[in-house]
């Protein structure tokens, strides 16, 4: 819904622009992805897109992943093939770190941002503008469908695993302190529903990591305890916690 | 359960094969090189050379911001004006859109050029039958740049031409019918 919402204040001409450059009112967001690459490949600093990159970090600190699962309309698509588990491994944050790299790296060695032509949330965007403005919808369906069978031919998520907005929003998010889940230790235990039911594969019995959380919310539906709770503001409590007991 | 012989393929994996190859045929039949590709130039301000390919940021902004429809996206996301659904009237509102500087700020009062028109003879009503004078017509309220020879035939006169695309846009030809020699629309613009 609120993905539709996004597209409607768009289409409406209220806010102009895409995910990939928003104007609302006086204020500009860009994706931080986008700015790095075509600075990267075009090899001169851009203060309008660097602020607008800032903003948006600033928002990815606020609210996590939140673009991931209430505004991207990738979700309606990817993620259908899932396994729990997989590619969660102890490599993940460097695996990230080089999806990154290597997106702005190959936009710096093709002076082009190459992720940008096929991202797919670009790519839908600029279908809906094209269809818009009577072009055709034709060719951003046919992309994100080869995304799709790739995704599905691999065996991974596309979300999780392969995203780089998704990598670069992980790796940010560790200094998200709002809106975040947690368990209630009382009353969980570990049932492994919530894994099932995570689009990230998270756990929230066992895994300490939450930065990849997306705040869906579709653990606090599924947990039959109703254990999970949503904190409003959580600076690293547990650590603290844990720190205080050990000095004790 | 089939025990797995060394050697053979799974279902599963003839599956996945089977997928990618055809996921590669239709990625290829959709994305290659259209034919019918028609002459594009790029919007006013843009970047020469490589520089606007690298500096654009692909969001469409330009593309909202053209009251007049003029500008479409290519396959790679860059903005173009080819005419046929539109035409610039050169309010500059897709650079003041541009959040990437891949469109330069220009100054207004001087002419602006980002193509020039070519006639195709093979296919224009006016040369092959006599008739048709529209683009003549609509030039006359803009550039004055398309003049008619004795036989009323157009011309393009480069020195005035700027590449708006107007010509294009009222040219009766099917933009469709664009494969054949005799059919589809008789100009198109040509980068400077």
């Amino acid at each position: 819904m609120v993905t539709v919402l996004f597209f409607v204040l768009i289409g409406s001409g209220l806010w102009i622009g895409s995910t990939c450059s928003l104007s609302i009112g006086p204020v500009d967001f860009s994706c931080p992805l986008g700015a790095a690459q075509v600075m990267a490949a075009a090899g001169v600093f851009i203060p309008a897109l660097a602020a607008g990159s800032l903003l948006t970090l600033l928002l990815i600190v606020f609210f996590g992943r939140a673009f991931c699962s209430w505004v991207c309309p990738g979700r309606w698509v990817f993620n259908r093939g899932t396994r729990p588990g997989r590619g969660s491994g102890k490599y993940r944050a460097w695996i990230q770190r080089g999806l990154l790299g290597g997106v702005v790296g190959a936009a710096w060695l093709c002076h082009s941002p190459v992720f940008c032509v096929i991202c797919p949330v670009g790519a839908f965007c600029r279908g809906a503008i094209l269809a818009g403005n009577g072009g055709s919808f034709l060719p951003m369906i046919a992309w994100i469908g080869v995304l799709l069978g790739a995704e599905w031919a691999s065996g991974l998520s596309w979300c999780r695993d392969l995203c780089p907005l998704g990598a670069l929003f992980t790796r940010l998010s560790r200094f998200n302190p709002f809106l975040k889940v947690k368990k209630n230790p009382e009353i969980c235990k570990p049932c492994n529903v919530c894994e099932k039911s995570c689009p990230e594969g998270l756990n929230l019995a066992k895994d300490a990591d939450f930065s990849a959380c997306t705040k869906c919310y579709a653990c606090l539906e599924a947990c039959p305890r109703g254990a999970i709770e949503i904190k409003g503001y959580d600076g690293k409590l547990p650590e603290r916690i844990k720190e205080r007991d050990a000095s004790r | 359960m089939a025990v797995e012989q060394p050697g053979s393929l799974s279902r599963r994996d003839f599956l996945r094969v089977v997928g990618g190859v055809t996921g590669a045929s239709l990625l290829y039949l959709l994305l290659r090189p259209d034919k019918r590709e028609f002459g594009s130039v790029r919007p006013p301000g843009a970047l020469p050379g490589a520089g606007f390919e690298a500096q654009c940021i692909r969001c469409g902004k330009c593309l909202i911001a053209c009251d007049q429809n003029a500008i479409t996206l290519n396959l790679e996301g860059l903005p173009q004006i080819n005419g046929l659904s539109g035409w610039c009237n050169f309010s500059l509102e897709c650079i003041a859109a541009c959040p990437s500087g891949a469109l330069q700020p220009i100054d207004p009062k001087t002419t602006v050029e980002i193509g020039i028109a070519v006639i195709d003879e093979n296919r224009c009503i006016a040369w092959n039958w006599p008739g048709c004078r529209l683009c003549y017509e609509k030039c006359l309220g803009i550039q004055k740049a398309v003049w008619l020879d004795e036989e009323y035939r157009p011309h393009v006169d480069e020195s005035l031409c700027t590449g708006c695309a107007a010509c294009v846009f009222v040219c009766p030809q099917s933009a469709a019918a664009g494969q054949s020699k005799k059919y589809g629309k008789a100009v198109s613009l040509k980068a400077t």
